[in-house]
């Protein structure tokens, strides 16, 4: 039987409760992360039900003989003054401004299983500041609530946790910690690491067991994706190894996390063979000098994508590198791997133990599973095509008229995402015609008066110069990649229009109906 | 005929780190740009340009395959590390 116990408070350093659970990279890398984030104090409640590892001792460590506990701890920590029993104690009181500074001072939880040899169960850190606004960290993110004893502590953030082995594997926790995104919230619960693996056996077991379990192929991954009532995408890298080009990799990647899914990627590891790992963020590259008469597809140069990895931890910073790979033939290409890295040290005087992204092998991507709303039938890659048509051909224009005139030619940027039909609406049209509220409101009555209903996800291709948008073209989401219904195209610049008026007229490409926001 | 745009619109950058922030999407420190399209007479232009416009060139094509690959997964292989 569980016997109460006290809450605990302790000091962020050596012989504290993180120290206590064990010795693994897991661990190294979250001390590391937390001492970077300036961790000061440790909050530790002894009993803790966690939902994912009751579902995981419901299938599995139940009926082991081990007698293994259902009941978790759970580490909360904190930056800034330590967080004593005296302070706590007010907070539980009531004293907003406690509470306030808890959370201002608040750095995430890690839940404890009472599993020895994989005991980090769901985890959730704050990122790291953003420190380079002019290209931003592009991340999936979500609120997580804490209660102790009364006092309410909020982390955004993504959760990770470790392969247990017995119920996940690296592929399960992968696809747990995409589908905790905010995207999924209006239909589908979060499943647990259990929930998941059953799924993947429910109508493809391929003669392996369900527990423990001994890893997932691909295909058990997308019947998992279907049978928790979502749809799975897969795509593979076009060379021959199955590796990515940089642009095919990441404007992929950048178009589903810009859309609000997480990208679970399958790869080869160093010499240990194949391993999953979830995309949740990437750094957009800064802006760049458009190259005349070309269309630059806005995140292709990007260099730095976040993960999630159980080897390692939760938003794992990791560099893109291209190899290369050459042929008998003396031809050759350019693959993308993918390498973690450690962010530069910032509180130097904590003692931080051995980096485990250090000597991390590198990564090479081959697959990508996504998990998608089933509605949304568009892939990325179709929006990419006629996104480049339009984009391409808007450029040829350009560069005609404007040498026409004797000036020099324009280069034209192009980026893809999927965008609920309320969210492009109001969020983003906001944002974009914030200043001229009267464009605004003509811009969204058109959209609702003018254009034929439209579809819940809309696929949006926006074309701009630099960073300055030039016309969104609105697309249909329910209907197949042939087909591939255009709905409207939102101009921003009385040169577009012109453009796309003629392009349209001529059927050089369709557009769908006019709606002027400028 | 198009005149010059005397004002741009408001592109706020949005500072928090959410997934819809992005450079093309949510800009404010690019200046508006200035399309000096004041004396072309754009429909004139571009059809004379017409044919031009309608043919493909071999880079759009070469560009638009790389998102035509087949998905040709490993189905069976076991992720496992």
């Amino acid at each position: 039987m569980h016997k109460p116990s006290p809450l605990e408070f302790h000091k962020f350093q050596a012989g504290d409760p993180l120290d206590q659970v064990g010795k693994s990279n897991q661990l190294n890398y979250l001390r590391i992360y937390l001492t970077d984030l300036g961790a000061s104090s440790i909050l530790l409640e002894p009993h803790y039900f966690d939902r994912d590892y009751l579902s995981e001792f419901a299938s599995f460590y139940s009926i082991s003989s081990r007698g293994y506990v259902n009941v978790c701890k759970r580490l909360h920590f904190f930056k800034g003054e330590e967080v004593s029993r005296e302070l706590f104690s007010k907070a539980a009181q009531g004293d907003t401004e406690i509470q306030k500074r808890l959370n201002e001072d608040y750095l995430g939880f890690c839940v404890i299983r009472p599993i020895p040899q994989t005991p980090l169960g769901r985890t959730v850190l704050r990122w790291y500041a953003d420190k380079y606004p002019n290209s931003q960290r592009i991340v999936e993110k979500r609120a997580y609530e804490c209660h102790v004893a009364g006092t309410e502590l909020t982390i955004e953030g993504l959760a990770w946790q470790q392969q247990d082995t017995g119920v996940g594997a690296c592929a399960t926790v992968a696809l747990w910690s995409a589908l905790h995104s905010l995207a999924f919230d209006e239909f589908h619960s979060i499943p647990t690491t259990s929930e998941i693996t059953e799924a993947a056996h429910m109508t493809a077991s391929l003669g392996s067991r369900v527990f423990p379990t001994s890893g997932l192929t691909i295909h058990q991954l997308c019947e998992a994706i279907k049978e928790l009532g979502l749809a799975p995408v897969v795509q593979s890298g076009e060379f021959p190894n199955q590796a990515f080009s940089k642009e095919r990799f990441m404007s992929s990647v950048a178009a589903y996390v810009r859309s609000g899914y997480p990208v679970i990627v399958i790869g080869k590891l160093g010499n240990f063979g194949l391993h999953a790992i979830c995309i949740v963020g990437f750094r957009e590259p800064s802006p760049t000098t458009s190259t005349p008469e070309f269309v630059t597809l806005q995140d292709s140069d990007t260099d730095i994508v976040y993960l999630h990895d159980d080897n390692l931890g939760p938003n794992v910073r990791s560099r893109i590198l291209l190899k290369r790979q050459s042929n008998e033939d003396s031809s050759s290409y350019d693959y993308v791997a993918l390498k973690p890295e450690a962010p530069q040290m910032q509180y130097s005087s904590q003692p931080r133990p051995p980096d485990p992204t250090a000597s991390y092998p590198e990564f090479i991507p081959m697959s990508l599973v996504v998990a998608v709303h089933n509605d949304l039938r568009t892939s990325p890659e179709t929006l990419y095509k006629v996104g480049l048509n339009a984009a391409t051909k808007m450029c040829e224009a350009f560069s005609m008229l404007l040498k026409s005139n004797e000036q020099s030619p324009i280069g034209l940027t192009l980026s893809t995402r999927f965008l609920k039909l309320t969210d492009y609406i109001n969020r983003e049209l906001e944002r974009t015609l914030a200043s001229t509220p009267v464009i605004l409101g003509n811009t969204r009555l058109a959209l609702w008066e003018n254009v034929p209903p439209m579809s819940l996800h809309l696929g949006v291709v926006r074309i701009g110069t630099g960073s300055t948008p030039l016309l969104d073209i609105i697309y249909d989401t329910t209907d197949s990649d042939r087909n591939h219904p255009v709905f409207a195209h939102v101009l921003y610049n009385p040169a577009a229009e012109l453009i796309a008026k003629v392009l349209t007229t001529n059927q050089i490409f369709d557009f769908g109906i006019p709606v002027k926001a400028y | 005929m198009v005149k010059n745009r005397s004002t741009k619109p408001n592109m706020n950058m949005n500072s928090q780190t959410s997934a819809s922030g992005s450079t093309l999407w949510t800009s404010t420190s690019e200046k508006w740009m200035k399309l000096s399209l004041e004396n072309i007479d754009v429909e004139t232009v571009l059809q004379k340009n017409i044919a031009k416009l309608k043919q493909q060139s071999p880079e759009l094509k070469k560009r638009i395959a790389l998102f035509e690959t087949p998905v040709h997964p490993e189905l069976l292989t076991k992720i496992v590390d």
